[in-house]
C-alpha cells in the first residue's frame, strides 16, 4: 500500500484566521514539522482557530490537524 | 476618538512583513519609533481586537520598533510589542485611520495573510521545501510538500 505523500496546508483565510493541517504524518512527528511555520507566521499559542471534523472553526483561532 | 486595534499574529520576518507592504502598496518605515494616531487614549474601543486587549499598553500607543506610512491618511500603523514581546501591527482605524483599515483590512487582516503568506514560503523555500498557493473561496491555501518534510 502506497504511503501517504507528507504534506501541510497553512489555510490564510480573509478574515485573518490561519487554519493549519498536517497529512501523512505519523504521531507528534506533525506538531515538529508545523512549529517553524507557526513561528514565522506569527501564531500565538493561545489564539488559533480550531478545524473541527465537521469543518466548522472554533472561536479559538487556528488548528494543527494530522492525519497518518 | 481613540480606536487602536491590533492584529492577533506577530511579525517575526521583517523582510517578508517589508514585502508585504510593497504588494499593498504601503511604504515601511524602519526603526521609526513613533506611528501617528488620535494622539490620547478615551478609553473609547473595547472590541476583542482593541490594542490593550492584545497586551499592548495603552500609555504606550503612538510609541513603536518601526512604522507603515499608508498613503492619504495622515495616520500611521505601528509595529508594538506587547507584554509578551509579540511584535504587533496596532493602528486607530477612526477618522483618518478609515482609509489604513480599508487599504491593510479590519485588524490588519488583509497585511497580515500576505505577510503569513511570504513567510510561510520564504520559511519552505529555506527548509528545501516546495510550495503551491491555491486561491479558494475565503481564503489562500498553502500547501507544503517535499522529501524533506
Amino acid at each position: 500500500m502506497k504511503e501517504q505523500e507528507k504534506e501541510i496546508l497553512i489555510d490564510f483565510l480573509d478574515d485573518g484566521n490561519v487554519v493549519m493541517e498536517g497529512n501523512g504524518f505519523v504521531g507528534k512527528e506533525c506538531d515538529g514539522k508545523m512549529q517553524p511555520f507557526k513561528k514565522v507566521i506569527g501564531l500565538a499559542e493561545d489564539s488559533h482557530t480550531r478545524k473541527n471534523d465537521d469543518g466548522t472553526l472554533d472561536k479559538r483561532k487556528s488548528t494543527l490537524r494530522t492525519r497518518s | 476618538m481613540s480606536h487602536v486595534s491590533a492584529g492577533s499574529q506577530s511579525v517575526n520576518d521583517l523582510d517578508s512583513f517589508k514585502q508585504a507592504c510593497k504588494e499593498l502598496g504601503i511604504e515601511f518605515k524602519q526603526n521609526q519609533t513613533t506611528f501617528a494616531w488620535f494622539g490620547s487614549w478615551m478609553k473609547d474601543y473595547s472590541a476583542a481586537d482593541a490594542a490593550y486587549k492584545l497586551g499592548i499598553n495603552p500609555g504606550d500607543y503612538g510609541k513603536c520598533e518601526h512604522a507603515v506610512k499608508v498613503p492619504g491618511s495622515e495616520y500611521e500603523i505601528g509595529l508594538m510589542r506587547n507584554d509578551k514581546g509579540r511584535l504587533l501591527v496596532v493602528f486607530d482605524f477612526w477618522g483618518p485611520g478609515e482609509i489604513i483599515k480599508q487599504k491593510v483590512g479590519a485588524a490588519a487582516c488583509k497585511l497580515m495573510q500576505r505577510y503569513g503568506l511570504l513567510a510561510a514560503e520564504k520559511e519552505a523555500k529555506n527548509r528545501g521545501l516546495t510550495t503551491e498557493r491555491i486561491k479558494m473561496e475565503g481564503r489562500i491555501r498553502l500547501r507544503v510538500t517535499g522529501n524533506r518534510l
